[in-house]
């Protein structure tokens, strides 16, 4: 599939990587992050116009991203009608207004695992899409302009380049599952102190 | 024999915290392995106009045209090395389709001719 996007990207140009990034955007398993990178490096080789190119690659990913939350938007109902009453459900909706942004940022370039699922609970938990669409931008023009930069910088080795970023993202991930195991085991501790006091 | 609240809260935890500690370790190892191989290859820092000269960086899914580019090297030679025609059908066209199209019965014979062809473009190094 990679092999594949890439001949294409190298015979179609900008127009196809926005449009591939906009299906990545809607959750659709696609190797974006490789594309991006390589677009950065195919930029370097003269073959793409990097500012073009990045312009209609940020446009793409961003309609792709707001489908999305579209989606969690318009299934909200749903949603709350099963979960409203879960103390659980509430708690994710408080803690997603507080950090629901941060999240919105770092999961466009750092985490892109959990990118659907935040754009997904962004609208789903109503968070208002102008606050959703800025974090989202900037998220977004980190991503392509760090991840192609990156390419652009490095040419011909924008392989190694995208494997480290893709190592690099599992290491963050891990970091994240086990702060918060960390922050688990923090607060179990402490509740169990408080009740034996 | 069932689980109580206390024994579910510690199974979480040792859970997640095990599970990061894996992912860490296990990407953590490739991406220092990946590091390491930034400085391997890659252009010489002589090649103002950004050419490539490294034919192990020929992949299948590149096609003649962005080889060509990329090597500075004119169409028509790599064409004609692979005795396959020129023309705008094949410019499209990646490695890896048109061995398959035209040399089915001998797998890696298109890259392993394209990067002798641009090995024997390539001028000779100055004595």
């Amino acid at each position: 599939m990679s092999e594949y996007l890439l001949t294409q990207v190298i015979n179609y140009g900008a127009p196809l990587l926005g449009i591939i990034l906009f299906i990545g955007g809607l959750g659709i398993p696609l190797p974006c992050t490789l594309l991006v990178v390589a677009a950065g490096a195919f930029a370097h080789q003269g073959i793409l116009d990097w500012r073009i190119t990045s312009l209609i690659g940020i446009i793409g990913v961003l309609l792709g991203d707001s489908l999305s939350y579209a989606l969690g938007f318009y299934s909200y109902e749903k949603i709350s009608a099963r979960f409203r009453a879960a103390p659980q459900w509430r708690q994710a909706e408080r803690s997603f207004q507080n950090w629901g942004a941060l999240s919105i940022f770092f999961s466009r370039f750092l985490v892109t695992a959990i990118a659907l699922p935040v754009n997904l609970l962004s609208g789903a938990t109503r968070l208002p899409f102008q606050r959703f669409f800025i974090y989202d931008l900037l998220g977004e023009t980190v991503w392509v302009f760090g991840y192609g930069g990156l390419g652009y910088l490095f040419g011909s080795q924008w392989e190694t380049v995208n494997e480290f970023l893709g190592n690099f993202g599992g290491v963050v991930l891990g970091l994240i599952f086990f702060g918060f195991g960390i922050k688990q085991a923090w607060n179990w501790q402490t509740k169990k102190t408080l009740s034996n006091n | 024999m069932p689980i109580n609240s206390s024994q579910k809260q510690r199974l979480i935890i040792i859970g997640l915290t095990v599970l990061g500690c894996l992912l860490i370790l296990f990407f953590g190892a490739r991406a220092f392995h990946a590091f390491q191989k930034f400085d391997r290859h890659g252009p010489p820092d002589h090649f103002p106009e950004k050419l490539e000269t490294d034919v192990e960086q020929v992949r299948e899914w590149m096609t003649v045209p962005f080889i060509a580019r990329l090597y500075g090297v004119p169409e028509p030679v790599l064409y004609e090395a692979l005795a396959i025609p020129f023309d705008k059908k094949n410019d499209k066209k990646s490695l890896e389709d048109l061995n398959a199209e035209y040399y089915p019965e001998n797998s890696e014979y298109v890259i392993n001719t394209v990067k002798a062809a641009l090995l024997a473009h390539q001028a000779p190094p100055a004595p």
